[in-house]
């Protein structure tokens, strides 16, 4: 019986490469899996130990040297690194011709050479060493009596980025902000100004209650209270000319609001896509200065993976990620409508951003899932409909339907295992898409669509699949690969 | 895919081969009795190509794939309509379906080669082989006469017990709020014996699924343990592994209140409303529960309390675990910790020694009395309450005034330890390490005197006595940041003098370093002369081959003057005993072998010292001999730190097993257990009052314990990263901890803690839970800062550094705060 495979991280093929390289016995069949297996668990028992010697070492960052002391701890012949202020030996690759055709591994391994001492001593020291005058220290009043002074030596109690808090905001927005926004604007409008961004975002606490879109059908007297405020300020926002006074702050607190709820709730993202909508509302407000400051955050939206908090909160009446793009996507269809025409580079710039990220290699997930996140495709293919019928063309059909092998591609990779394949995100984005292309369908049409088959042939058998359901999409996605891309220019 | 199926069924297909036929019908109604659909197919499967046919290929592949979806058979392929045929007795097809629901609904027929594991393969012939032997043992029990259908424990299936898991964590989660948490707990030895069952029959992969499914939800209370089963990929490192050891060997306790326990065994036994219990134990949920009903039964110990209230969370915790091989046996952890009484009073002063320090602060104060003579007497009668001003800053003449008071008040404030606590023991002078002499030398007086101008220039901490009403009327703490430059993160520890005139820094590269605080020149003296040298800014300690871990002044001078001799311990296995007067090693106390000595720390009246090893214990040192005189065992990974009690009776010791444990230095017997850290224990502090002993460590919070009962009084988090050092204010009320987070944050001691409320109308604290609050808008209007997330309220402030991790925080005993550690350059190499 052969052993149960390991699925450990360690590779099978680096034990059968290091056997190769001595001379012993073949290895009988299993024990290179059996031994990877043992020497990753060697290697985690190895890295526990010098965790403790970092932990002592007052460190959070493990070294070399941590490693070395376990070693020594575990009665293991050390590997000798030299310490820390000399240069650390590199690593050097070496191609290994492996057994399968074509694919040529890369052994890397540390030179072991012969060290004189008598020239090793003599060399000149590392800068680092040469330079510093040695430990110093000095001292500084971190807090009297409870305050901590404003001196050069204590951080300012905005920015409070510490090394091992990299995921530390280094600002928090309002409080960057207001001092700003007192420096240049009158208390009538500093007011107006921490009432509006007050009301747009509802408290955290009270999203579930509320919808990123207002529900058409309510009436507005049957809302809570947070969003019949926040409704008027939307409002405000969208028709008052006083937001001109206060628009350069609105815009930066909209734009530094987006880019730190990216992982949070989904609802107050919701929100904050409603205000952008509804200062471009606004035909009195003079936007183009600020249009950059908008595309930036509204491409986050579009491509950030993950949106929303994770695990994602099934919270009711909150919006998904991928709702989030539509709507982010709707709006930035709004803004190229409104200014593609005056901005001649905007939409080529949009586009070749989108073209990047839908072309970009599936990454895995950083959230640990099984399957590499679809959410930076579909905001992809989204953001490319908003930007019209051209762009669409360019960048997922082609003349004959040829660029839709991207999407067939990434739908295979993206949910493997998932027989669902046509009612996938990106599927789904792709037709939404697709239909713009597409002719209107007639209403006394008769379903003739064409057979599995021959979509399969040109479109691939996961778009045929998903066509199966959409018997007019396929019939004109079949007519347009017949007829080709001059269909566009009688559209048009 | 292709080659992998081929070898096995062609080796176990030998094993039917040779059996009997009635063997195989009676294998394949026991398959079909109990619902283990995929292995009748590939069983069946495998009968067929060993009759000899020529479906040989037909049925190996259509086998298993068959077995994993009903669909299979409805599709009507040849070989499966025959295997079904051949089942006897025929069942219905929707019936097949029903039972296959799991697996139906998972897998879809495009899909379905993918079932063909290495995994599902291991799993079919375990199956097989538990089923061939079972039949042998039931030929042989036949044959003795004996009925053996009743000796038919649960089968082992490894979806079973992965099912079980997850349906008890849905059950949790979907039942009362009140009783969650204490069952909660029940689901991570649930938990750790379901992976390590799964990797012990074999299903590596399986195991490994589980193990990246559901680890996430321990990781909060269980961060090192989950660190121990990821590195466990094969049955024999089960064996290796210390940890799984103990886990299969002893019972996991878990403490129930009355009422979840009940709720509990009401879900085993399936007398709920559970709808899937009509299935029956043949179904794939009875054997769900059967999978988690035996771990119940054969792998814990769970221990009922008397009460219906939920238990507190922190009480969970601390009594939960491995404790069986903690304890001596036949004990609990509350029986074990109430045995013995202790005695955390302070020690008697020498009453000879006591007279002298007494006459010394009068003649002081007559000194100053006299120079003040004039109006200072009616300033003093007329301040409101004069006794209790020496708590005051000397800050000039006013509070030099207040100090104008009779000497009778002074001899009372000399010991205010005696009227403070009635309800403590002292212990006897015979009992202390060393016994207390009968007489007393010059040190000894300045020390104390020092002790008492101390205590009334001290800084009164925390909430002022007279303004209870006001909420944030407390004192709070200076703080003095001593920042290292230029060292890199070379910095390993840093010590204080206790009269706080010389800092020492311990490196990585094996040196120790001395500055001055009031910046004089370290003096050296030479041996045999008289003359001291001109002296230094800066003295190097060099002898130690390793990183210098931990360095402990000698504290026989107090802050009556400076000290004369330094420890220091090292990763060679050394402490070396260095003298101030010279800057040289005296001594090196081997006795660690080669491990590396984590803690060193003089005893409080000097002579004596403790160090913590790698080697896990702890050793008592007398500095005027080579050989430890005790050792401490019992701990069952490293002991991070040690820390004698004030009285020098007890000497408390963390450790990587993450427990506190506290002991009698003299019979070197292990007195008290503190359990309830998740995570290495890597500093503690005792409270200058004797009475609480705090621990910290890489789970980013601080317990606080009672000594005397060994209860965890409360806990405190707040930080984001492993703390490195605690202190107590003098009066015991104020902690202060120092992280690698680069914050120094105070603590109310004397508060009740608990997690922060109020501060308007956030209800996420409790929702949004361990995700540090991202759904929070930072500007939003009444919204808390993510930062705060977390955070219980008796976290008095935070004070952050630039980009310091703070190494080591040591109150003087004037209540001065310092702080020290070493600055790290922002770097671009370090990504």
């Amino acid at each position: 019986m052969p052993a149960p495979q390991l699925l450990g991280i360690y590779p099978v093929e680096s034990v059968q490469e290091v056997h190769q390289s001595l001379p012993l016995d073949p290895l009988g069949p299993g024990a290179a899996d059996l031994l990877a297996g043992d020497v990753e668990y060697r290697l985690h028992f190895l890295l526990q130990e010098a965790k403790k010697f970092m932990v002592h070492g007052k460190r959070s960052t493990l070294m070399p040297e941590d490693v070395e002391h376990a070693m020594e701890a575990l009665n293991v012949e050390p590997v000798i690194v030299p310490p820390r202020p000399l240069p650390q030996a590199q690593f050097h690759a070496v191609p290994v011709p492996s057994g399968t055709a074509g694919s040529s591994q890369q052994l890397y391994h540390v030179l072991d050479d012969e060290i004189d001492f008598a020239t090793y001593l003599r060399e000149p020291l590392p800068p680092a060493l040469i330079n510093s005058a040695g430990v110093k220290w000095k001292a500084h009043w971190l807090a009297v009596e409870g305050v901590q002074p404003a001196i050069p030596e204590n951080p300012a109690p905005s920015s409070r980025a510490g090394p091992s808090r990299p995921q530390a905001t280094p600002t928090t927005g309002a409080a960057s902000l207001r001092p700003s926004a007192k420096a240049h604007l009158t208390t009538e409008l500093q007011l107006y100004f921490s009432r509006l961004t007050a009301a747009l975002i509802p408290p955290t606490s009270q999203l579930p209650n509320l919808p990123g879109n207002p529900p058409s059908n309510a009436t507005t007297h049957s809302f809570p209270d947070a969003e019949r405020h926040r409704l008027a300020a939307l409002g405000s926002v969208r028709s008052d000319a006083a937001v001109a006074g206060v628009l350069a702050y609105l815009v930066r607190w909209v734009a530094e609001s987006i880019n730190k709820t990216l992982s949070g709730a989904t609802g107050t993202i919701g929100c904050l896509i409603d205000v952008v909508e509804a200062i471009l509302d606004n035909d009195v407000l003079f936007v183009e200065p600020y249009l950059h400051q908008f595309l930036g955050p509204l491409l986050s939206i579009i491509l950030t993976v993950p949106l929303g908090p994770h695990p994602p909160s099934s919270g009711g009446g909150q919006p998904t990620p991928f709702e989030l793009r539509t709507r982010a996507s709707d709006v930035l269809a709004k803004l190229v409508t409104l200014y593609g025409k005056g901005y001649p580079g905007l939409v080529p710039r949009l586009l070749s951003t989108l073209n990047r990220a839908l072309h970009s290699s599936p990454f895995p997930s950083p959230l640990g899932a099984e399957f590499p996140p679809a959410g930076r495709y579909e905001g992809a293919v989204l953001g490319i409909t908003a930007l019209g019928k051209h762009a669409v063309k360019d960048a997922l059909w082609g003349e004959h339907g040829e660029k839709t092998d991207v999407v067939n591609n990434l739908v295979a990779i993206l949910y493997p295992g998932d027989g669902r394949k046509g009612k996938t995100g990106l599927m789904k984005a792709t037709f939404r898409a697709l239909a713009t292309l597409a002719r209107p369908k007639p209403t006394d049409w008769v379903p003739t669509p064409p057979s599995f088959d021959e979509l399969s042939n040109f479109l691939g058998p996961n778009f045929a699949k998903a066509l199966e359901k959409r018997p007019w999409m396929a019939f004109e996605l079949a007519r347009l690969h017949k007829e080709g891309a001059d269909i566009m220019e009688t559209d048009e | 895919m292709s080659d992998s199926p081929t070898p096995v069924a062609g080796s176990s297909a030998q094993a039917p081969r040779a059996e009997p036929p009635a063997h195989a019908q009676a294998v394949m109604e026991y398959l079909q009795q109990h619902g283990f659909d995929k292995a009748l197919q590939t069983f069946q499967a495998e009968l067929q190509s060993a009759g000899g046919e020529d479906k040989d290929a037909d049925g190996e592949e259509e086998g298993p794939s068959g077995g994993a979806v009903a669909t299979g058979v409805r599709r009507g392929s040849a070989a499966g309509k025959d295997a079904i045929i051949r089942a006897p007795p025929p069942i219905p097809l929707d019936n097949m379906v029903k039972r296959n629901i799991p697996q139906a609904t998972a897998v879809s027929v495009s899909t379905m080669s993918d079932k063909i594991t290495p995994d599902f393969i291991a799993q079919a012939k375990y199956i097989i082989e538990q089923l061939q032997t079972r039949l042998e043992s039931a030929n042989a029990d036949e044959e003795a006469g004996k009925p053996s259908t009743s000796q038919a424990p649960a089968f082992i299936d490894p979806s079973d017990r992965v099912e079980g898991y997850k349906r008890y964590r849905r059950w949790v989660n979907d039942g009362l709020d009140l009783w969650r948490f204490e069952l909660d707990n029940l689901s991570f030895p649930l938990f750790a014996h379901t992976f390590l069952d799964l990797i012990d029959f074999g299903f590596a992969d399986a195991a490994q699924r589980f193990y990246q499914e559901n680890a996430e939800h321990h990781k909060v209370y269980h961060p090192s343990e989950l660190s121990y089963l990821s590195s466990i990929t094969a049955a024999h490192q089960i064996l290796l592994d210390p940890y799984a050891q103990r886990l299969r060997s002893e019972r996991y306790q878990i403490p129930l209140s009355r009422n979840s326990f009940a709720l509990l065994v009401q879900w085993l036994s399936g007398a709920g409303l559970d709808e899937e219990w009509e299935s029956g134990l043949h179904g794939v949920p009875g054997r769900a529960k059967e999978a988690i009903r035996a771990i119940v039964n054969s792998r814990l110990d769970i221990k009922v309390s008397d009460s219906a209230m939920p238990l507190d969370k922190i009480a969970i915790a601390s009594s939960s675990g491995l404790l069986s091989s903690l304890l001596p046996p036949a004990t609990s952890a509350d029986k074990f910790n109430s045995m013995t009484q202790l005695k955390l009073g302070a020690p008697q002063m020498l009453d000879k020694l006591r007279e002298e320090v007494i006459r010394i602060v009068r003649e002081e104060d007559e000194a100053v009395n006299g120079e003040n003579e004039g109006g200072a007497g009616s300033v003093a009668n007329g301040h409101p309450n004069g006794t209790d001003a020496n708590g005051d800053i000397e800050m000039g003449d006013a509070s030099r005034d207040m100090r104008t008071m009779s000497p009778l008040k002074k001899t009372i404030k000399i010991e205010p330890d005696d009227n403070r606590d009635p309800d403590l023991v002292s212990p006897d002078s015979n009992e202390t390490l060393p016994p207390q002499p009968t007489f007393y030398k010059v040190t000894d007086v300045k020390r104390e005197v020092e002790a008492v101008r101390d205590k009334r220039k001290m800084i009164r901490l925390g909430p002022k006595p007279d303004e209870k009403a006001g909420g944030s009327s407390a004192t709070l703490p200076s703080v003095v940041a001593f920042t290292m430059y230029d060292g890199g993160e070379a910095l390993t520890s840093v010590e204080f003098s206790p009269d706080s005139s010389l800092i020492a820094a311990g490196s990585a590269e094996s040196t120790v370093r001395l500055w001055s605080l009031r910046d004089e020149k370290l003096k050296a003296k030479q041996i045999g002369q008289i003359v001291e040298d001109e002296g230094l800014a800066m003295r190097k300690l060099v002898g130690h081959s390793g990183p210098v871990y931990s360095l402990s002044f000698d504290p026989i001078s107090g802050s009556g003057g400076p000290p004369h001799s330094l420890l220091s311990a090292s990763q060679d296995g050394t402490v070396r005993l260095w003298s101030l007067d010279t800057y040289s090693n005296l001594v090196v106390y081997r006795g660690h072998n080669r491990d590396p000595v984590w803690d060193v720390e003089w005893g409080p009246m000097g002579v004596y010292f403790a160090s913590a090893s790698r080697d896990r214990t702890a050793r008592l040192w007398s500095s005027d001999r080579l050989t430890p005189l005790r050792m401490y065992t019992g701990h069952l990974s490293d002991v991070n730190c040690v820390k004698f009690h004030p009285n020098s009776l007890y000497l408390a010791t963390g450790s990587s097993d993450n427990s506190c444990r506290l002991w009698d230095v003299q019979r070197g017997a292990c007195l008290r257990l503190f359990l309830g850290h998740t995570d290495a224990v890597t500093t503690m502090a005792i409270s200058p009052d004797g009475r609480t002993l705090a621990s910290a460590g890489l789970d980013c919070s601080i317990y606080l314990w009672d000594l005397g009962s060994a209860r965890p009084i409360k806990k405190m988090t707040g930080h984001n990263a492993p703390i490195q050092s605690l202190s107590f204010s003098a009066e015991s009320s104020v902690l202060v901890s120092g992280s690698l987070d680069c914050t120094v944050r105070c603590w109310d001691v004397k508060s009740s803690g608990g997690p922060r409320t109020g501060r308007g109308m956030d209800f996420d604290g409790a929702r949004s839970g361990g995700m540090g609050g991202t759904g929070a808008l930072p500007m939003g209007p009444s919204e808390l800062n993510w930062e705060d997330q977390g955070q219980t309220a008796d976290l008095l402030s935070t004070f952050h550094t630039k980009r310091t991790p703070i190494a080591k925080v040591h109150y003087t005993p004037r209540n001065l705060c310092m702080a020290a550690g070493s600055f790290v350059p922002p770097t671009n190499k370090a990504v």
